[in-house]
């Protein structure tokens, strides 16, 4: 306990550091991710404000419609006019002076130009459309199920799988039916885009563990450890142990401080928002709050972070010097962020991406079992994670360390 | 010194020097390879392609307007899909190049429009515009195969390998220490930054020559084509080759600032770990801002970049 308090300690405050740099990075770029969404604040929000519940996205859709048919109708005009003047084999026709100058008005940014009410009602319609559409969604797919029952599919399968999906999604409707208020989903959008394409928390695994074993090789303190009474073998293990405590504060600061920036921005109550209200979540079949969704990323996160970390202890445990094992600690860090840039489901489950694990029907054909994909993840990690910590602790058992 | 410098780089750190070219090459060929599981060109079939530099070839010289009375007739007497694709490509080019001249004109003398899409700052920009060059229809594949294989230009990663096997490791075994207390001072630090230097601009101007010649951006004769002709939306008023010298030279430049800012480190902190925290929280650090707050990006001298969009952001 003495050597494991002394490890923890000694690794913490260079460990605090590095975490709050890369989280204030994080917090600036979560900012200015969130900050185009609220380029109209205060107009947005008083007409935000005066909007009916149920009929929000009827308004907000009337409203765009009208600049869209100025718009749609200037496209069609320039479009006539193509169409009666162009002639096979010659250069296209240029617009007469009266068009080129509506056609100006309409495209150019700043003032004196049609902007500015047309796009902030459009950022609206935007956000409105997922809550709006969400249950309609879901509703298809419900009707969908009971068609294919109705024909009599009799793969079981499919019927195993329509059951439980056909439950879920009840509950889901359920959630949604209790819900009377409208919620401006700006800064969750913003903060639920961040965290599916976040790359700096494994940046951060690589920053705070690229080193662990190779500097003790390198400066022979494993083998100065060895000659004491505790042994090289505690000394890793209390190592290992105390890393794992520091990964899991690491995180914990780093989440915890981009959740707060998206209260602050957005405010508390968007909390209790059904997850399905969220942009890439109409479909999901967790009825989960926008607060429990929030939680249940963190601990799938938590997962992925530390089977990193633990990955990169394992590989600075391989070289004796920290320039090779900074090199090589540099590749499932750069491995893991180069896989979130592809669209396959095995790239999606193993860079956790909360839309794939958290966004969609959420089960996996395994042996003809709906099984759920979260929990598949939550085994198939744990166990992962377990492997290669218990792979490290066996390298302290090596002759030459002890 | 500099004598001895460079021959400690090429006999003692050998290794790190092939590390790094196996580095540069594997970036490569991943890119090559995730090109070939696409497509071999970005709009056309391989046949389609060879057609379309046969247009190309055929149409030499013409202005606008002279090629598209070509190509109309072409297109009348075409008989095989790959013909038919190729002057489908051609036309939509042509269509690019007349849209770019309509803005421009516009600009120069009021007139002139064909198309509802428009720079957004058209009117506040218009000197810019109205110098622009009429663009001309080019073979874009060679461009855009080069911008692809320099996004996989990965120097920051090679050049904070270098300065570490050279300078950092030495800086941990007190090197400098040593140095101190001799009288070449000076001259040690001053041959040690031009020998760096020069490995890093020789490694980087290899790469990418490699890039040009893998790209097959020597084959054609575009480079006197203005930079509108390639299609992208960035306000260069200049041609494809000064895009290009242009990108060569940003690269260097970039590479050379990260040597220095590495070497310094190296030496501030005298500790190996300290300095791959350092160097990699640069690479890191400006790699995200870069992709987060796309204004920021061509000073962004650390960071892994995309050439695409650094070029529609000058």
């Amino acid at each position: 306990m003495r050597l494991f308090l002394f490890t923890f300690k000694k690794a913490l405050k260079p460990a605090l550091m590095i975490t709050l740099a890369v989280t204030l990075l994080s917090c600036v770029l979560l900012g200015v991710t969130a900050k185009s969404e609220y380029a109209f604040s205060e107009s947005y929000t008083e007409a935000f404000e005066t909007l009916d519940k149920k009929k929000a996205y009827t308004q907000i859709s009337e409203k765009t419609a009208v600049y869209e048919k100025a718009r749609s109708d200037l496209a069609e005009r320039v479009n006539n006019y193509i169409a009666k003047k162009s002639s096979f084999g010659k250069p296209p026709p240029t617009l007469p002076e009266g068009l080129a100058a509506a056609v100006i008005r309409n495209s150019q940014k700043g003032e004196g130009f049609d902007s500015g009410d047309s796009e902030m009602f459009a950022c609206m319609l935007a956000n409105l459309k997922d809550s709006a559409e969400s249950s309609e969604l879901i509703n298809d797919k419900l009707s969908a199920f009971s068609r294919n029952a109705r024909r009599g599919v009799t793969d079981d399968y499919s019927l195993a799988f329509s059951a439980v999906l056909t439950e879920d999604y009840g509950e889901v409707i359920k959630m949604q039916e209790r819900e009377s208020r409208l919620y401006d989903t700006r800064a969750a959008n913003a903060f639920t885009g961040f965290i599916e394409n976040d790359r700096l928390d494994f940046v951060l695994c690589f920053l705070l563990f690229f080193g662990t074993f190779s500097s003790e090789l390198q400066s022979r303190r494993l083998s100065a450890f060895a000659l004491t009474k505790a042994g090289a073998e505690r000394f890793i293990l209390s190592k290992l142990l105390s890393n794992i405590l520091i990964s899991l504060t690491a995180f914990g600061v780093y989440y915890l401080s981009l959740f707060l920036l998206m209260c602050a921005l957005g405010g508390w109550e968007c909390l209790s928002m059904p997850l399905q209200y969220l942009k890439g979540y109409e479909l999901s079949s967790f009825d989960l709050s926008f607060g429990g969704f929030c939680l249940s990323v963190f601990l799938l996160k938590t997962l992925s972070v530390l089977l990193v970390s633990a990955v990169i202890m394992l590989l600075s445990f391989l070289f004796r010097r920290n320039i090779i094992s900074g090199l090589v600690c540099l590749l499932p860090a750069g491995l893991i962020i180069g896989l979130q840039a592809y669209d396959s489901e095995l790239a999606k489950t193993i860079c956790c991406k909360p839309s794939y694990l958290l966004g969609g029907e959420g089960y996996l054909n395994i042996f003809g079992v709906p099984f759920p994909v979260t929990l598949l993840y939550v085994l198939v990690y744990s166990a992962a994670v377990l492997m290669v910590l218990i792979t490290v602790y066996a390298r302290s058992q090596r002759r030459e360390l002890s | 010194m500099i004598k001895s410098q460079l021959a400690c780089l090429m006999k003692k750190h050998t290794l790190a020097l092939i590390i790094i070219i196996l580095m540069i090459i594997l970036s490569k060929a991943l890119c090559l390879y995730l090109q070939s599981m696409t497509q071999y060109s970005p709009y056309l079939s391989e046949g389609g392609h060879k057609r379309f530099l046969q247009l190309l070839d055929d149409s030499q010289g013409m202005t606008l307007e002279e090629r598209t009375e070509f190509i109309s007739v072409k297109q009348m007497t075409a008989t095989t899909a790959d013909m038919q694709e190729a002057i489908g490509r051609y036309t939509s080019l042509l269509q690019g190049c007349y849209w770019v001249k309509g803005y421009t004109d516009y600009s120069k003398s009021g007139h002139g429009i064909i198309d509802m899409q428009l720079p957004y700052d058209l009117v506040s920009n218009k000197e810019f515009y109205a110098s622009l060059e009429t663009p001309t229809v080019i073979d874009t594949d060679p461009y855009y195969r080069l911008l692809r294989l320099l996004t996989f230009d990965i120097s920051p990663v090679w050049v904070m390998l270098l300065i570490g096997v050279f300078s950092a490791d030495g800086y941990e075994k007190r090197v400098n220490k040593q140095i101190d207390i001799s009288k070449n001072v000076k001259s040690y630090y001053l041959a040690h930054i031009w020998v760096c230097a020069a490995a890093t601009a020789f490694i980087f101007t290899l790469s990418f020559l490699g890039d040009m010649l893998l790209s097959g951006a020597f084959r054609r004769e575009y480079l006197a084509a203005s930079f509108q002709s390639t299609g992208l939306s960035g306000n260069l008023g200049t041609t494809v080759f000064g895009s290009i010298i242009l990108l060569f030279f940003m690269g260097l430049f970039s590479a050379l600032l990260c040597m220095l800012v590495f070497e310094l480190t190296a030496r501030l902190v005298c500790s190996v770990k300290r300095y791959i925290l350092v160097s990699v929280s640069f690479i890191g650090f400006m790699t995200a801002l870069a992709y987060y707050i796309k204004p920021l990006m061509p000073f962004m001298f650390t960071a892994l970049r995309d050439k695409g969009e650094l070029l529609n952001l000058l």
